[in-house]
């Protein structure tokens, strides 16, 4: 039974002493941990030199889209361009023709007028000759009716034998000629009372010249509407290729921008209560032990002006602040969870 | 000589069937006494406790803040244990015990070690709880009042909250080492009360200390202050209907509490689990008694912590 007292007894006494030296160790270590914990907090409390350090890359989301808004961008603006172009040429042969027609519009005012005094003047003068024309027809048409009644005679006088036919017939030619005669003179009266109609009437060839004034009218008045929609399209068109212009500009501003060229770019997020020491070319340090045993591994190389928003690398809350471009002779030293600007945070 | 050594001397010197300890500094109202044995009236009732309340509520930011947290104890902590008759924690500034309980354990409380390093603190929670294995029923009579001071200052604070945080832990392991013997003996709701919430304890000191790497900040959860001045003011307006005479003259004092959790799991506890081996009642510092010898201790209760349960059966002896 001693035997068992003993051996229980020994291994109380181990326990308790591996107990010990776990509890020592422990104990130790949780003071450590919370030490250095609460290091951290006040160090990042009150240090205003870190930057966390990003990685961009061509296959980032914020890198695609981009890309896919430029080339978009770009193809619009080169389709506005030709556009604009069409719609210049377009303009430029609109105002050509309505200056054409505009110049044909006195003229063609002038001539009616000039028609209409014309046909105002000669329109009594010819009523009176066709007045005369049909007294002298109707004293022509009782002079055939006598000549015509000679003809008879004629053919009397050559079956007679008094005259001979050719004398006949110049007879008979001396009646037709007048008969003729009767003819183009009643063909005279027509056509004289259809010139005083034409005179004294407003004809369909007036009217014809009157549509095709009107017309003319018409076309200048579509053209100066075509036109005027021309112009504020072509000036829309040009305020558009300038904003888009302005915009494809802008966005060489975007860090993203820089993944276009189809590498992976080192950046830095910098909260703007930390940006007292950012200048271009600023060096930045990595520390190995977060914030102890640092070196330098790189400096600014420039600065993009938007705003971004980011996790705190330590205190995992909100964070406000812009993007840097760095120039890191160590690659790695972009993978850390952060990095200082412009001089050590601690003296080693 | 420690508590247990010094409540077994008076039990042996007493000679009523029921025992009654208080702690020297504190007083209790008239009726406390009646109150106390009343409750014996049930024979299946083996220990009974009061309520205490804080003399010294306004003393200090400290004081203000331990008073509301006393309130929440008596009247919402304990009142689940009470239902059950299972408190599993009968403090012992307020202690009623049959005479006849008391002996039975006196043997195992005599004999508290862990792994052979005698324990003088938390007998209160080791006799509560060795009544509840012995079949008995535990109580918290809350019109039996009793007023106590609490600590002013933070070192006296903190090694009370030590000796109590490690007596807690203590007897958690008791009771996962002795899970099958309270089958049967302990209500299903007692038996809850003895493991999860003080092994939540542990689990909340886990999460404290991996925390920091997820969430940073997470002690600046404004959450828990806000949670603790909505209870604090509920706490006040109730203290101040019934137990005027604690009112706290500074409500606010609770906002500690939404600190103190984060203090509780990452030192409290982890000291604690760390220091089982270390017995000491920290205001009233003795040297630690030897080791108790293995023969004393071999006995048919259950000696505490350690191997002696495991190594009872094939080595222990009934000596006379």
């Amino acid at each position: 039974m001693n035997r068992c007292d003993d051996f229980r007894r020994m291994a109380n006494r181990s326990v308790v002493v591996t107990y010990r030296v776990f509890a020592i160790t422990s104990l130790y270590s949780v003071l450590a941990g919370v030490l250095v914990y609460a290091l951290l907090m006040g160090f990042y409390a009150v240090n205003r030199s870190w930057i966390a350090p990003v990685i961009l890359s061509p296959s980032d989301r914020e890198s695609l889209e981009l890309t896919q808004k430029l080339v978009t961008s770009t193809s619009t603006l080169e389709d506005l361009r030709l556009d604009l172009e069409r719609q210049q040429k377009n303009l430029a042969e609109m105002r050509t023709h309505r200056a054409q027609i505009q110049a044909l519009q006195p003229a063609l005012a002038t001539a009616i007028a000039r028609e209409r005094a014309h046909d105002r003047a000669n329109g009594p003068e010819l009523q009176t000759v066709w007045q005369q024309k049909r007294a002298a027809n109707l004293r022509t048409v009782k002079l055939d009716q006598e000549v015509s009644e000679l003809e008879s005679t004629i053919d009397e006088e050559l079956a007679a034998g008094l005259i001979t036919k050719s004398d006949a017939a110049l007879g008979k030619a001396q009646l037709n000629q007048t008969h003729m005669t009767l003819v183009d003179s009643k063909v005279g009266e027509v056509l004289l009372r259809d010139s005083v109609m034409q005179k004294n009437s407003t004809g369909t060839q007036e009217l014809e010249i009157l549509d095709k004034q009107a017309e003319l009218a018409s076309q200048i008045a579509q053209l100066d509407i075509s036109i005027g929609v021309a112009e504020k399209q072509v000036q829309t068109e040009s305020v558009q290729i300038e904003r888009l212009s302005q915009a494809i500009a802008t966005a060489a501003d975007n860090p993203y921008y820089l993944t276009m060229t189809g590498s992976s770019v080192p950046l830095a997020l910098v909260p703007y209560d930390n940006q007292a020491d950012l200048t271009a070319g600023a060096p930045v340090f990595d520390c190995y032990l977060n914030m102890m045993v640092c070196r330098r591994v790189g400096t600014v190389k420039q600065t993009f002006p938007g705003e971004q928003h980011a996790t705190h690398p330590i205190f995992r809350t909100d964070l406000r602040g812009f993007l840097i471009q760095l120039e890191l002779e160590d690659a790695d030293s972009a993978k850390s969870k952060v990095l200082f600007l412009g001089h050590k945070p601690l003296w080693f | 000589m420690g508590k247990s050594k010094t409540l077994i001397g008076a039990l042996h010197e007493s000679k009523s069937d029921i025992v009654i300890v208080i702690d020297s500094d504190c007083i209790f109202a008239k009726n406390t006494i009646r109150e106390l044995v009343s409750c014996f009236g049930d024979p299946k009732m083996g220990i009974v406790g009061g309520k205490v309340g804080v003399r010294n509520p306004n003393d200090n930011v400290l004081t203000q803040a331990q008073t509301f947290v006393y309130y929440m104890a008596f009247d919402l902590w304990k009142a689940p244990e009470n239902w059950t008759r299972t408190v599993t924690c009968v403090g012992g500034y307020l202690l009623a015990i049959r005479r006849h309980l008391f002996e039975q354990l006196e043997p195992t409380v005599l004999n508290r070690n862990w792994f052979g390093e005698h324990i003088i603190e938390g007998e209160d929670r080791f006799i509560t709880h060795h009544a509840l294995l012995a079949g008995y029923g535990t109580y918290i009579n809350t019109d039996a009042q009793c007023w106590t001071k609490v600590p002013t200052r933070f070192p006296q604070f903190f090694k009370q909250q030590i000796r109590w945080r490690k007596s807690g832990i203590r007897d958690l392991f008791m009771t996962l080492k002795t899970l099958p013997r309270h089958a049967g003996v302990v209500h299903g709701n007692g038996m809850y009360l003895l493991v999860v919430p003080p092994l939540m304890f542990l689990v909340f000191t886990v999460a404290v200390l991996t925390a920091p790497f997820f969430w940073p900040l997470f002690w600046l959860n404004p959450v828990n202050v806000c949670f603790c001045l909505a209870v604090g003011a509920i706490l006040h307006f109730v203290i101040r209907r019934r137990n005027p005479e604690q009112t706290v003259s500074n409500p606010l004092a609770f906002l500690l509490f939404g600190f103190w959790w984060v203090i509780s799991s990452l030192y409290l506890t982890v000291l604690s689990c760390l220091t089982l081996d270390y017995s000491d009642w920290g205001s009233r510092a003795k040297p630690a008694e030897a080791a108790v010898p293995v023969a004393e201790s071999a006995g048919e209760a259950d000696a505490g912590m350690g191997l002696n349960q495991a190594w009872e059966a094939p080595c222990s002896t009934q000596t006379s």
